[in-house]
């Protein structure tokens, strides 16, 4: 059972163990958001509006007499959806692509290497503002305007592996045994980019969480859901922040970067156990 | 580079091109024009040519940005031509750039080399923090971090002597105002020769002008060197370590070549050139991070320009700020792949 002992491997990794724990508890947090907050974030109470943290109101309420820690706990269940489907759309295409273009090489490797320039070269942030805004809020513009947009770095990277890996003994002998090219790319050539492509995967994931909360916050993108970036973006037009409420600004953006700290160390750590040379933390 | 600036034009045509004709003619009426609005709207589907079929409509907007005809939009923050919008903003975010980069590259340099010639140490391992935090604080709540702890107004420590917002505070301004702060025509308050305030100031010698504008872009700058400096650190620090691994670098020490001598000239010299190719992505998050700064700040610049015409459906002015955004990200590119060309002989184009 390769893949448990690869699990075990990674659990005693320190940065893989605490990466883990990290995603677990904002996963925990995401899911049972409606059993664990102690407020409906959405009914507002115009008896109650930007009270201060206090044990009733841990992190206060917000300008409409909103709980915000039940607020922030709903948050993350947007910044997960959209972090991992974005991700997984970026990756996806980034495999692809990328097995493609190296495997195949000449004229489909040209154009789709052109294509990988473009979508490098352009401003992706910008160039996600004017498609969101022209689409219009909604979970699925905002997951597929992140992933449509950032899957080039994934192509680019995967391709310069496979076209080495495609010049080696066994996939040679997998052709000399007339196995097909879909055949040859998933089962010969996958197994040996999936170090990295899990290890991208993960960073792929948080810039997602990242550039989902920069659009809302900028106000555009699913401005409707709760989101953290929402709440910060709350904040900052309400005028909290100049009145200095920390409350209702600080703890949105430490929970953004805590779940993206937490993918990033997984990331390392998947990084570290598939590729042994990097052991021992010499390099990174 | 040409196929780069087709294809953005070609994606940008294809984004405008969906919306209905009869809100692309709306939007594109000079608000500051006496000519009749029926009439200008004719004469917009003309010049837009929208009754020809989709492939010349692309030539007619081909035409139209070459003559710098981005269309106008008619907004509270600011009503016009797109391209005179896009005169007015943009020398404040390429001073705002300019600072960044500066600041990046004289820290950078020296430290990524500092820590790349000792890996293992107190500093190397600090740094590593440092840019892992780099990666992970979103810029936009490090913005408004920066602001409360910083900001004058907010907690008023006494660290918080830094503005909130705007390019310089109107009581620094001289009065009354010299012609070189005076726009000739419209007599609005635009500096000059290079439009950017404070070097304009430092120019003409108003050193306290100079001092205000500075004083209103340090959070700014600190916002956006943030990540970037956390990117490029790393990247300079590993291609060190890379470098220093090396054969010459062995033969270097053999022969008695002084340390100094052997990091400065052996090592660094070899670690910088995959670097500068590093500098033309770390451009491509500056102009994103330009957007979210620029929002924060009230920095009247390009990026708050194109959040503000995206949040306000102002199709040209989204349309015209990406299309520039995408011109200096492709003669970024350009002006990196000559310098790497410069400083690494083997390479040829």
């Amino acid at each position: 059972m390769r893949g448990t002992g690869l699990f075990i491997e990674f659990l005693h990794n320190r940065k893989g163990a605490a990466g883990l724990a990290i995603v677990a508890a904002f996963t925990f947090m995401a899911l049972f958001a409606p059993f664990i907050s102690p407020y409906n974030p959405t009914s507002t109470n115009p008896q109650a509006f930007l009270l201060p943290p206090s044990p009733s109101h841990p992190f206060g309420t917000d300008n409409l007499g909103q709980d915000l820690l039940s607020r922030d706990l709903y948050g993350a269940q947007i910044s997960l959806i959209v972090g991992l489907a974005a991700a997984g759309v970026a990756v996806a295409i980034g495999l692809v692509t990328g097995l493609v273009s190296g495997y195949f090489g000449g004229l489909v490797d040209e154009v789709i290497m052109r294509i990988v320039d473009f979508f490098i070269v352009i401003p992706a942030l910008v160039i996600m503002i004017v498609v969101a805004a022209l689409l219009g809020p909604g979970l699925l513009n905002v997951i597929a305007v992140i992933g449509f947009l950032s899957w080039a770095p994934v192509a680019r990277i995967i391709r310069s592996m496979v076209l080495s890996l495609r010049e080696r003994p066994f996939v040679e002998s997998a052709r000399a045994n007339n196995g097909g090219s879909l055949y040859i790319m998933f089962r010969h050539i996958f197994p040996n980019v999936s170090s990295v492509l899990y290890g991208n995967a993960m960073l792929a994931v948080s810039s997602a969480i990242f550039t989902q909360a920069a659009l809302v916050f900028l106000g555009v993108g699913n401005v409707t859901s709760i989101s953290w970036g929402g709440i910060i973006r709350e904040a900052y037009t309400t005028g909290a922040l100049t009145a200095g409420d920390m409350a209702w600004v600080v703890p949105p953006g430490i929970f953004i970067f805590t779940l993206i700290f937490g993918f990033i160390l997984i990331g390392y750590a998947v990084e570290e156990i598939m590729n042994p040379r990097l052991r021992g933390g010499g390099s990174g | 580079m040409i196929p780069t600036l087709f294809g953005l034009t070609l994606l940008m045509f294809l984004l405008e091109r969906a919306i209905p004709n009869s809100i692309l003619a709306s939007q594109y009426v000079n608000p500051q024009s006496t000519v009749p609005i029926t009439e200008q709207l004719h004469n917009a589907y003309i010049q837009l040519g929208l009754n020809n079929p989709a492939p010349i409509q692309f030539l007619y907007y081909l035409n139209d940005i070459f003559h710098g005809n981005l269309g106008y939009m008619n907004t509270s923050y600011y009503s016009g031509s797109v391209s005179s919008a896009i005169l007015q903003y943009f020398p404040n975010t390429a001073q705002l750039v300019i600072f960044s980069m500066a600041v990046t590259l004289v820290i950078a340099i020296p430290l990524g080399t500092y820590i790349g010639a000792r890996p293992g140490s107190v500093a190397d391992h600090a740094s590593r923090v440092f840019s892992i935090t780099g990666f992970a604080i979103p810029t936009f709540w490090l913005g408004l971090m920066l602001q409360i702890a910083f900001g004058k107004g907010v907690l008023n420590l006494p660290i918080s002597v830094f503005p909130l917002g705007g390019v310089v505070s109107n009581s620094a301004l001289p009065s009354p105002l010299p012609s070189w702060l005076l726009n000739p025509t419209s007599g609005a308050l635009s500096s000059s020769p290079t439009h950017m305030v404070f070097f304009d100031a430092m120019l003409h010698g108003d050193f306290a002008l100079a001092e205000n504008a500075f004083v209103h872009m340090v959070l700014p700058i600190i916002t956006l060197t943030y990540a970037l400096l956390a990117g490029l650190l790393r990247f300079i620090r590993s291609g060190m370590v890379d470098s220093a691994s090396k054969e010459y670098v062995k033969t270097a020490r053999a022969k008695g070549v002084p340390e100094r001598m052997v990091i400065r000239t052996h090592i660094r010299k070899n670690a910088m050139i995959p670097a500068v190719t590093v500098i033309a992505l770390l451009i491509a998050d500056l102009l994103g991070g330009v957007v979210v700064t620029e929002t924060i700040f009230g920095y009247p610049g390009m990026g708050l320009l194109s959040v503000n015409a995206a949040i306000t459906d102002e199709i040209y002015g989204v349309v015209g700020t990406t299309l520039v955004f995408g011109v200096i990200m492709v003669v970024a590119n350009l002006v990196v792949d000559v310098v790497y060309a410069l400083l690494d002989p083997r390479i040829r184009y």
